[in-house]
């Protein structure tokens, strides 16, 4: 099947970005397809956060092209507003409202941004809190539930906007390693229904299971791309090999 | 006691109650717009911003009250004055000192509700700024909804004390002759020789206040703590 523009979610042509006179990503290519899995893995400092936080707008870049569903990014205020709204991100620290129960925080960009009428905001919270198996928890504050369970809803937060693809920014690197896994189960079960994932991670076993490529970046390129039999496997470059040979024990 | 409160001057204290009471309530509402609107303007992109805020608020709370007051007293008075002639042609305008009174508390208490927001602002982290973005908040929506409940949450005792300051603050008013709870006591003390009793009454009227105060902010207090998940 041809590539339509149509079928394409997330593109990113000759992207670069300097914080002052550094520049944290260089001349950045990758092309994402609706209900592809991307894994994005490496070194801290080599700007896959940033990159990722590029795509909804979070952060500002110099030069190159981002387009999210057909939609060419600027920094405007009603061409982001617009792009977020197709665009989920759970970030590492969760950023839920801690003034909000857990049942508010996932309808209050509903009924304000989306202009949801409340019943409705609220019947598809519940879904959401659901299908991350907390339904349970929907009338409690976030400071009442452990690191996984705030996941779990910051994962729901965003489901409820119905995106079109999801940005994980490290979503378990702050989470006590027994909760790791209850995060990693959700999000591979985004990834069996279809969702477009964009993921910064250093899990790699979770790579292994549901990534469609695993994109490797060093100091603000992207170094090697390949579908993780082949980058786990047999990688081309030294870089990633001495990467792995790091992160894999 | 009975006796003079009896013979009209409890009505006095009454009315002088009401006095204190608006004048501290006016220049509260104004000093929390003040304080939101200049840790606004502080933590804006605007060039300078930050450093007249922080100007402004090393200013007003380093004078004495009663020097700004006793300022904009004189000035705004003949400045009001003038301006009404200017516009209305006539020259017996009278400005009531009610208006001097609010501006000097409320610019003083302002300076110490910026310094509190400032504080609440910086304790707010980057992340419940981007969630907001990244939902698709317009700039106000998530202010309004996300950061002011929060720190409203995080400055709410310290907002207790800058009440009863404000309340305490009326009692300069005396001075530029307001008939503050202050003002009443001083005239009964003078008119009927008993300074014990009328600045006894001032006192017990102040601290009834505080208290009163004190119970509405706790229980305003104790409903946060239980919106912000602490059981």
């Amino acid at each position: 099947m041809p590539d339509s523009p149509v079928a394409r979610s997330v593109e990113i042509e000759k992207m670069s970005k300097w914080f002052g006179d550094f520049q944290v990503l260089s001349d950045i290519d990758l092309s994402v397809k609706q209900g592809e899995r991307i894994v994005v893995c490496g070194p801290s400092g080599s700007g896959k956060s940033t990159m990722i936080r590029c795509i909804n707008g979070l952060e500002a870049f110099q030069n190159g092209k981002i387009t999210v569903n057909g939609v060419e990014l600027a920094q405007k205020s009603r061409v982001l507003e617009a792009v977020r709204k197709n665009v989920g991100m759970v970030f590492q620290q969760f950023n839920l409202f801690p003034h909000l129960t857990v049942l508010q925080n996932c309808t209050l960009a509903l009924t304000w941004v989306h202009k949801t009428p409340r019943a409705e905001a609220e019947r598809i919270a519940r879904r959401y809190l659901e299908k991350v198996r907390i339904p349970e928890q929907a009338g409690k504050y976030p400071g009442q539930l452990s690191g996984g369970q705030q996941q779990r809803v910051a994962i729901a937060r965003s489901l409820c906007l119905r995106p079109s693809v999801m940005l994980f920014d490290e979503p378990t690197s702050s989470l006590d390693p027994e909760m790791v896994k209850e995060v990693l189960d959700t999000m591979a079960d985004l990834a069996q229904d279809g969702m477009t994932i964009i993921c910064v991670t250093h899990e790699m076993g979770f790579a292994r299971r549901i990534a469609d490529r695993v994109i490797f970046m060093d100091q603000g390129r992207i170094i090697e791309e390949a579908p993780p039999s082949i980058f786990f496997e047999n990688p081309r470059e030294a870089r990633t090999r001495r990467f792995l040979e790091q992160v894999l024990h | 006691m009975l006796n003079y409160l009896e013979q009209g001057w409890g009505h006095q204290f009454v009315k002088a109650f009401g006095m204190s009471f608006s004048i501290a309530i006016i220049s509260f509402v104004l000093s929390i717009i003040i304080g939101i609107g200049a840790t606004l303007l502080a933590s804006s992109r605007i060039r300078f911003a930050a450093a007249i805020v922080k100007f402004y608020t090393y200013l007003f709370r380093s004078l004495p009250g009663i020097l700004l007051l006793l300022l904009i007293f004189y000035t705004a008075d003949s400045l009001i004055q003038s301006l009404v002639k200017f516009l209305t042609g006539t020259s017996d305008a009278s400005v009531s000192p009610v208006v001097p009174a609010v501006l000097s508390t409320s610019i003083v208490l302002g300076a110490y509700a910026t310094e509190l927001f400032k504080a609440g602002w910086a304790d707010i982290s980057a992340g419940q700024h981007e969630a907001g973005r990244a939902l698709g908040f317009t700039r106000f929506q998530s202010l309004a909804l996300i950061i002011l409940p929060q720190i409203y949450r995080k400055v709410l005792p310290h907002l207790g004390s800058l009440w009863l300051i404000s309340m305490k603050e009326t009692a300069l008013l005396s001075i530029i002759g307001i008939p503050d709870i202050v003002r009443i006591a001083s005239l009964g003390a003078r008119s009927t020789g008993a300074p014990f009793t009328f600045y006894g009454i001032a006192i017990a009227i102040f601290i009834a206040f505080a208290f009163a105060s004190s119970r509405v902010f706790s229980y305003l207090e104790g409903r946060s703590r239980r919106s912000m998940g602490a059981i």
